[in-house]
């Protein structure tokens, strides 16, 4: 049996069928400057996205790296300073995250 | 306290959800190489070059000096964010759902609406992510490909990179920046390039560095 919601709008055109899933945001956190995880079983409810921004804009010479990797219900996020830090920690990241 | 709604479709998958906002569309419109989109806080920005065009997240001031933006925009400021690509580039806003119902709404707990029918949706296909190690140094947009994702051609599609920052800093004088372009076989590809930030004729002479690739591909048909 088909199961869903279906909307249309008043032109007949199809807004939602019933095999869409929509984008959900579960959260946005900051990321301070080391790496971590963070463990949210809405995961599991559909087929994560994320998002990563910097959270300061800075000079091209002194930003760290992230990579960002999510299996099952965990998120981790590794935090990386490939030409080091002597140049000093410049930025954070901020991470949004969903499923659709 | 919200409804308590949940609706699954036909594959089993929670559709709509009183617990969680989704991103509705906000806009959409055509830029200029080098133009200053402006996007809100946690409004996200995707871009849709036509076939055998492609578009970076980096800005070229002419003289070679390289700047970038967030596909995100975040608390505090507007984001004017500068596009690079070999054409001019349509563009798609997506932001927090806000549009009244015309005849259905949903709203959680805070009151906040997380859907309804006067709006339209932001539908995510792929979240695309990895590592590709391989050293290149391919000084010309698009550069050195990553990864490449197939998808239907019937549908319209759109990327949303990652910030990633990796190849901002490969070596003294010179980033890898990170290219998407549209194929006329249906793909997108993911792709390096090596470019100065500082103006400067010398690519440096390290070849370590690290290539991550990562972003989100949106149908964005009948936006």
């Amino acid at each position: 049996m088909t199961q869903g919601l279906q909307l249309f709008d008043a032109s007949g055109n199809m807004l939602l069928d019933v095999a869409d899933s929509l984008t959900r945001i579960l959260g946005v956190f900051d990321t301070g400057y080391s790496s971590g995880s963070i463990v949210d079983s809405n995961l599991l409810t559909g087929t994560p996205w994320y998002t990563t921004v910097l959270t300061i804009k800075v000079s091209a010479s002194s930003l760290s790296a992230i990579e960002v990797i999510i299996s099952g219900s965990t998120l981790t996020w590794v935090i990386s300073y490939p030409y080091g830090t002597a140049g000093g920690i410049a930025n954070t990241f901020e991470i949004m995250y969903g499923v659709s | 306290m919200d409804a308590g709604l949940v609706i699954y479709n036909n594959a089993n998958s929670i559709q709509i959800t009183s617990s969680f906002r989704n991103y509705e569309f906000i806009s959409k419109g055509v830029a200029a190489v080098g133009a200053l989109i402006p996007i809100n806080n946690n409004q996200l920005i995707a871009f849709a070059p036509s076939v055998g065009n492609w578009f970076s997240g980096y800005w070229d001031d002419s003289s070679h000096h390289y700047t970038y933006g967030n596909f995100r925009g975040i608390a505090g400021a507007q984001t004017n964010y500068p596009v690079c690509g070999s054409a001019v580039i349509p563009y798609y806003i997506f932001g927090l759902s806000q549009t009244v119902g015309k005849c259905f709404e949903v709203r959680d707990s805070l009151g906040n609406i997380v859907f309804s029918d006067g709006a339209k949706y932001m539908k995510v296909l792929a979240s695309r992510s990895g590592l590709d190690s391989t050293v290149q140094r391919v000084n010309n947009c698009p550069g050195h490909i990553v990864d490449t994702y197939a998808y239907n051609a019937n549908l319209k599609i759109a990327i949303l990179p990652n910030q990633l920052s990796q190849g901002i800093q490969v070596h003294a004088g010179a980033l890898a920046i990170q290219n998407f372009t549209l194929n006329s076989n249906g793909s997108i590809s993911s792709s390096y390039s090596m470019l100065h930030y500082d103006g400067s004729a010398s690519y440096g002479s390290s070849t370590s560095y690290i290539q991550n690739y990562s972003y989100l591909v949106l149908d964005v048909t009948n936006l």
